[in-house]
């Protein structure tokens, strides 16, 4: 093997400790209660996740300035829009609702204005990060990062959850 | 030999690139001293914490009186969390990180440019 390849490797290791982030403890754990909370949506209207029991509750957190965020918005539709009549419902939850002026959005967003739910609730470290909370209040499934969430393979994911058949 | 910075300066990038921007805050320096900030470390805790340094920082990044008080709490207090001053950051947005990182580099830090 020629020497700069060996050299090269052997920075590409040294560089990859350095820049990779170590990993966080606190994500919101599958199978453990939701925490609960109450935040007023962009209507004034104010929702609790514990009202919602008997549902499948998807919490969608997003940013304005986060373009993966507003790019999976449109799948979020279809995924409500198919499922809502199942006992399906998605929340939005974000700091602000500007980022929604250039999406029609056809579920409820909540604003979480000081961050009690983002950060202290849920300690949200990725955007967007979706969580799953079943029809006993328990969370089924976080997803990290931006999804298709009209694709056939989520929709028969979060149809396995409104079974009843959360994640093992 | 002579090729060795290029070399380093590839290798830095595809870490970068494969590493990607995953859940951290950023990079603070000072006295030769190395961190993200948040972390604890003592020589940090001492700057920021016992020296106050973290309060004028606060108050020049002009945050939100609610988010600055987090920031001070899960920083510099017994509630000292990493994952929240991460979850922190990333619920600012873009101008209020970029006044934040200005207030470090006032205060004497250096900070790291990487757009994460």
């Amino acid at each position: 093997m020629h020497r700069s390849t060996v050299i090269f490797f052997f920075c590409l290791f040294l560089a990859a400790a350095v820049f990779t982030p170590p990993a966080l403890a606190a994500a919101p754990r599958i199978n453990t209660p939701a925490p609960d909370f109450a935040l007023p949506d962009t209507q004034g209207r104010t929702h609790k996740i514990s009202d919602y029991r008997g549902k499948v509750v998807v919490l969608n957190f997003w940013a304005a300035w986060c373009a993966e965020c507003v790019h999976e918005i449109p799948s979020l539709n279809a995924l409500y829009d198919r499922l809502k009549g199942s006992g399906l419902i998605v929340l939005g939850i974000s700091r602000d609702d500007s980022g929604h002026r250039d999406a029609t959005v056809s579920y409820p967003l909540l604003l979480d204005k000081t961050g009690d739910v983002f950060v202290k609730k849920f300690t949200v470290t990725r955007l967007p990060e979706t969580i799953v909370i079943d029809r006993e209040g328990k969370i089924a499934d976080v997803i990290f990062g931006s999804r298709d969430f009209g694709s056939p393979s989520i929709i028969e994911k979060m149809g396995g959850v409104l079974r009843g058949k959360a994640r093992q | 030999m002579r090729k060795f910075p290029v070399v380093l300066a590839g290798a830095a990038v595809c870490a970068v690139l494969f590493a990607g921007c995953g859940p951290t805050t950023f990079l603070i320096g000072k006295a030769g001293s190395y961190t993200n900030f948040g972390r604890d470390k003592p020589f940090f805790r001492k700057m920021l914490c016992e020296r106050g340094e973290l309060s004028r920082i606060l108050a020049n990044a002009d945050l939100p009186q609610d988010l600055e008080n987090d920031f001070y709490r899960y920083t510099c207090t017994k509630e000292r969390s990493y994952d929240k001053v991460v979850s922190l950051y990333l619920f600012l947005t873009p101008a209020e990180k970029t006044r934040l990182k200005n207030a470090f580099k006032r205060q004497g830090y250096q900070v790291n440019s990487l757009p994460c």
